[in-house]
């Protein structure tokens, strides 16, 4: 079957990811002279997980802390590479992991907008054009001129997903994205989040706040053994 | 190839064109007191310089001031290029870690932002140039080129660097005793032809050579006494170029890993 053909939005078969276990000293030369060629000690974080996310499906990913759930959006968002394993992605995705807003910190925040739209893969024009209304969103349009830096955790998270309520995706990953944000907010986004899946879009969230992530997902997985499994 | 392209599509330019405006933005605070501070950095070391290795070095040279200064900017874009390089993957950590985009945009964003204010500071000594009356001659025409040459060759060592960066940060020691090594290998402050005959076989192959003694002759102040052409330096700059995004396309892969 030809990708275009497939319904799923997302699809991945027997991946697996593993890190060095000998971080930071892994690379340096004389390590890898005494190693002699030899492949380094590898820690896998998950392995073999198949996953499919269909559209108009919200997917929660639950697990304690270094359980393997930002590592495994990582992989879905094509941020890092798997060990093993392949990923499909039929639908457009955008990725919306550890809170990239505000990488100019000095920048005020509108133009810090204006990017992450465009790192969300909007044009500038599109950019430009609903800058007003993601500040309206995020409740933050008096502070557009400040800089970033002034801005709190919450204000960041909540400009970070008005911002992708604007782009154009099919799917979209959200890592611990609504742990910031108020309750009046994470109300607003929910209601989009159930248009987005009536659209036939796609969403795969991870939070620890397993209440919020009851009311998001319309399905949960763990990870158990370092693989995924579903919870009924 | 497909992936290359894919950098030529407006979209992509536009977000390597917001990138480079939100890093201008930051250098020198994006004020042109900021920039002309660190021009004057550069007229310190020409002070400096002239005070040393004018009555040593540089007898005969009709400006040179006009020569140090390029030797001195040349010198510097080297440097702000490799500093660029090695600090652009993990100064911005968060998009890269944030968000899936060619992360090669930010390379050449980088690249582009060193630049800027280099393009300023040789407008500043052809300024200077001409105030002494320094002859304008048909050199002037290859400028485009040498633009193009050496920004494609500074970009390709900024991947490099960025892939260093991020997975060989051990490796950063040896290239600053290195670029020391290769500074004292190239004239900023000296006339090539001081070292003797055999000393235009480094400079042949030292590229940051080749462009400073490029730029001093389109500018008319003692470039250009080795023999070699215009088209190699272009080529030269071109394979450079795609070697360095090759080589960080192939270890994008790990940059998620080790950041």
């Amino acid at each position: 079957m030809s990708p275009h053909e497939r319904k799923e939005l997302l699809l991945t078969r027997g991946l697996g990811k593993a890190f060095s276990a000998q971080a930071g000293l892994a690379h340096t030369v004389s390590r890898r002279l005494l190693r002699f060629g030899r492949a380094p000690v590898r820690r896998y974080v998950f392995e073999k997980v198949d996953f499919t996310l269909l559209p108009g499906e919200c997917a929660a990913l639950v697990g304690g802390n270094g359980s393997g759930k930002s590592t495994f959006l990582r992989c879905l968002g094509g941020i890092i590479q798997p060990t093993n394993g392949e990923i499909l992605r039929i639908g457009k995705l955008s990725a919306l992991l550890s809170h990239g807003f505000g990488a100019y910190e000095d920048l005020p925040v509108w133009q810090n907008i204006i990017l992450s739209q465009q790192l969300l893969g909007g044009t500038l024009r599109h950019a430009r054009k609903n800058l007003a209304e993601v500040a309206t969103m995020a409740e933050l349009s008096d502070r557009l001129y400040s800089p970033t830096s002034q801005l709190s955790e919450g204000m960041r998270a909540k400009i970070s997903l008005s911002a992708l309520a604007h782009a154009d995706f099919q799917v979209a990953l959200l890592d611990e994205s609504l742990n910031h944000v108020d309750a009046d907010f994470r109300e607003r986004f929910f209601l989009l989040t159930r248009k987005w899946l009536a659209e036939g879009r796609g969403l795969v969230i991870t939070s620890h706040d397993e209440h919020l992530l009851r009311k998001f997902a319309t399905r949960q997985l763990r990870f158990q053994n370092h693989t995924l499994v579903e919870i009924d | 190839m497909r992936r290359f392209r894919s950098l030529l599509q407006p979209q992509a330019i536009e977000l390597c064109q917001s990138l480079l405006k939100a890093e201008l933005h930051l250098m020198e605070q994006g004020t042109v007191t900021g920039f002309f501070l660190s021009f004057a950095n550069n007229v310190l070391m020409l002070l400096v310089f002239h005070a040393l290795f004018v009555e040593r070095f540089l007898l005969g040279v009709p400006n040179p001031s006009v020569y140090l200064l390029l030797g001195i900017v040349q010198w510097n874009l080297y440097v702000n290029v490799s500093m660029a390089g090695f600090s652009c993957m993990v100064y911005r950590q968060k998009i890269v870690m944030g968000y899936a985009f060619p992360r090669e945009l930010l390379v050449l964003a980088r690249t582009a932002t060193v630049f800027v204010p280099y393009l300023a500071e040789l407008f500043i000594i052809l300024c200077v140039a001409f105030y002494f009356q320094m002859p304008i001659t048909w050199k002037y025409l290859l400028f485009p080129i040498f633009m193009v040459a050496q920004f494609l060759f500074c970009a390709g060592l900024c991947s490099l660097f960025a892939i260093v960066g991020v997975l060989h940060k051990n490796i950063i020691p040896f290239w600053n005793v290195m670029f020391r090594v290769i500074s004292f290998a190239t004239p900023i402050f000296y006339l090539p032809g001081h070292l003797g005959p055999w000393a235009n076989i480094i400079f042949s192959w030292n590229p940051f050579t080749v462009f400073m003694l490029w730029i001093r002759d389109i500018v008319g102040a003692n470039g250009f006494p080795i023999q070699f052409t215009v088209w190699k330096i272009v080529l030269g700059s071109i394979a450079i170029f795609v070697f360095g995004y090759a080589a960080f396309r192939a270890a994008e892969n790990k940059i998620g890993d080790s950041l």
